[in-house]
């Protein structure tokens, strides 16, 4: 769907034609409930919100003025929702400690040696199963960002618009997310203990 | 995880914690830089300066091919969202606003799962603005297909648009003659039984230009009741019943048709109709849908009619019940045969579903 397609069809739904919304759903639906389901984790709320992603997207329509494309747009809403939802239910479970927190996903610099390989590590199942787990452990930050790129596809430039984060913040989240997935990734399976050597460098602000 | 895996793990752990060590600040610096080339998003500059490091730094290779790795193994997880989704955000949205009135025939058999979109797409009923009840009638030797308006009850939207009409093109419709001409304006409460304070509106419709239809039709989808009022939706079961029902009577079909689909504790008899307490009311060869929810329409009741090719160009009555709890009831003009009424699928197929009716552009 070209940027002018999904004006056409704003406009319509803007002007009262409220099933024509059904072109924007079915063109996005896919990547937005994906999004949800690595942010959540479980089909059932992934979804919950993004019915409610689509909702608020419906509701706010007018609201999107176009600067960006829909998607990103919608992204934003989306990993707004999940974020939400997420804190939400961390204060319910108090108890499951499961991110760490900003500063813990820091740079230390865990270099996996040749067996951590896409082919020798696992099988496919596996990785994602790991990948998930891996996901749930980062900061709902980092969850986001790494899906909005990984899953929605989205650039740098676009990830920067759609969580109004500026371009260095952007790279220097994704590095993040990722040296936080990868050292989970690293330790997957059974190794809990974290190595004190690699924690014990803190974590540069970001931009 | 298997023996040989955590053993594999904690080679890792451990070959992991002697690159840390081994690490230089460069590779801190070049971290960033990785995951930039990961994504595509590294200048090109900077992108010969990290290959130049990553040539001489194996660390940093094997941390840029975890990174593919994960990058990789993260798109791999994307699956398709469940069809419930769309569903129920249209049944959502489509539930706010009235839009159009559609009239559907039905063509083809729909497949279940298109129903199920078409239905859900539709969330139809719910939400209209209120029955417009128009009879149709396809003459298919008649290029200017006459369409005959039955009743028609005034809809509180000012704003709302005439009815779109589908027609189905198919020649095999019986010849009936109407007994609305086209364009009458149709009575409510004929016999003068209604309350006298709805307002009739013609339902002139415009030609069909909708030649290929799937779908239509209608059936309880579901109900929901909120402190605000209730709405039932259409539902494939009753859909599907009626469109396949060999031998059949509306009224008992539909009755049963609720009931098994565990809507028979809102079925209370009453004197020789069916009531659907809340909020169907069905009765003859008509068969209706009732809206109360006066958050979104005021006092008024909506309503959506459903009636059967056989019985277009009849004209209608729509008439408040008599005990008061019902608003509407509809019935055919015509002395009701009573009993079993014999049809071919072919007829039965034949549903129409009346009505303004909302985002019906599942049609496809």
């Amino acid at each position: 769907m070209t940027r002018e397609e999904e004006r056409a069809v704003i406009e319509r739904v803007l002007a009262g034609e409220s099933e024509a919304f059904e072109t924007l759903l079915l063109a996005n639906q896919r990547k937005v409930y994906n999004l949800c389901l690595r942010m959540t984790g479980n089909a059932e709320d992934a979804e919950d919100l993004a019915q409610e992603a689509f909702w608020k997207a419906y509701q706010n329509l007018a609201g999107f003025k176009g600067e960006s494309g829909f998607g990103p747009w919608l992204y934003r809403l989306a990993s707004n929702v999940c974020i939400d939802h997420l804190r939400r239910e961390k204060r319910r479970e108090k108890s499951s400690l499961t991110y760490q927190d900003e500063s813990g996903a820091a740079v230390d610099i865990e270099v996996p040696d040749e067996r951590f390989m896409p082919e020798t590590m696992l099988d496919r199942r596996q990785v994602q199963e790991s990948i998930q787990r891996g996901l749930d452990t980062l900061t709902p930050e980092h969850r986001n960002i790494l899906v909005l790129r990984e899953i929605n596809g989205l650039s740098y430039e676009e990830i920067g618009e759609t969580l109004e984060l500026e371009a260095g913040t952007v790279k220097s989240r994704i590095s993040r997310a990722r040296i936080a997935l990868s050292k989970f990734l690293l330790q997957d399976g059974n190794i809990s203990e974290k190595n004190s050597s690699l924690e014990h460098r803190e974590e540069r602000g970001e931009g | 995880m298997g023996r040989r895996a955590k053993k594999k793990a904690k080679n890792m752990e451990k070959h992991a914690v002697k690159s840390v060590r081994k690490s230089t600040l460069r590779c801190e610096q070049m971290l960033e830089r990785i995951s930039c080339y990961v994504d595509g998003e590294l200048g090109a500059k900077a992108e010969a300066e990290l290959r130049h490091h990553l040539k001489a730094c194996p660390p940093c290779s094997d941390i840029l091919a975890a990174y593919q790795a994960m990058s990789a193994g993260m798109r791999d997880t994307e699956v398709e969202p469940p069809i419930s989704l769309a569903e129920s955000v249209m049944v959502r949205i489509v539930g706010v606003q009235p839009v159009a009135a559609v009239a559907l025939v039905e063509t083809t058999r729909p497949r279940r799962s298109q129903m199920r979109r078409f239905l859900a797409t539709a969330a139809v009923f719910a939400l209209v603005g209120v029955v417009g009840l128009y009879g149709l009638w396809s003459n298919p030797g008649a290029a200017e297909a006459p369409i005959a308006p039955m009743a028609a009850m005034a809809t509180p939207y000012a704003a709302m648009s005439e009815p779109r009409v589908f027609l189905d093109a198919e020649p095999t419709v019986p010849q009936m003659e109407p007994e609305v001409a086209p364009g009458e304006l149709a009575s409510i409460g004929g016999d003068g039984t209604a309350p006298g304070d709805q307002t009739v509106r013609s339902g002139t419709s415009t030609s069909p230009s909708v030649p290929e239809l799937v779908g239509g039709g209608i059936g309880l989808f579901g109900q929901e009741s909120t402190d605000a009022g209730s709405v039932c939706v259409i539902d494939l079961t009753l859909f599907e019943l009626l469109l396949t029902g060999e031998t059949y009577w509306i009224w008992s079909d539909l009755v049963e048709a609720v009931r098994e689909a565990d809507y028979y504790d809102l079925l209370e008899r009453n004197g020789d109709t069916f009531v659907l307490e809340n909020p169907y009311n069905c009765c003859g060869y008509v068969y209706g849908l009732i809206v109360d929810h006066p958050t979104l329409f005021g006092e008024e009741k909506v309503v959506i009619i459903g009636f059967h090719l056989e019985y277009l160009n009849r004209r209608v009555e729509v008439r408040a019940d008599e005990d008061g709890e019902l608003m509407y009831y509809y019935a055919v003009r015509e002395p009701h045969e009573g009993g079993k009424r014999t049809g071919s699928y072919e007829d039965l197929k034949r549903v129409i579903l009346f009505g303004h009716v909302l985002g019906l552009r599942g049609l496809r």
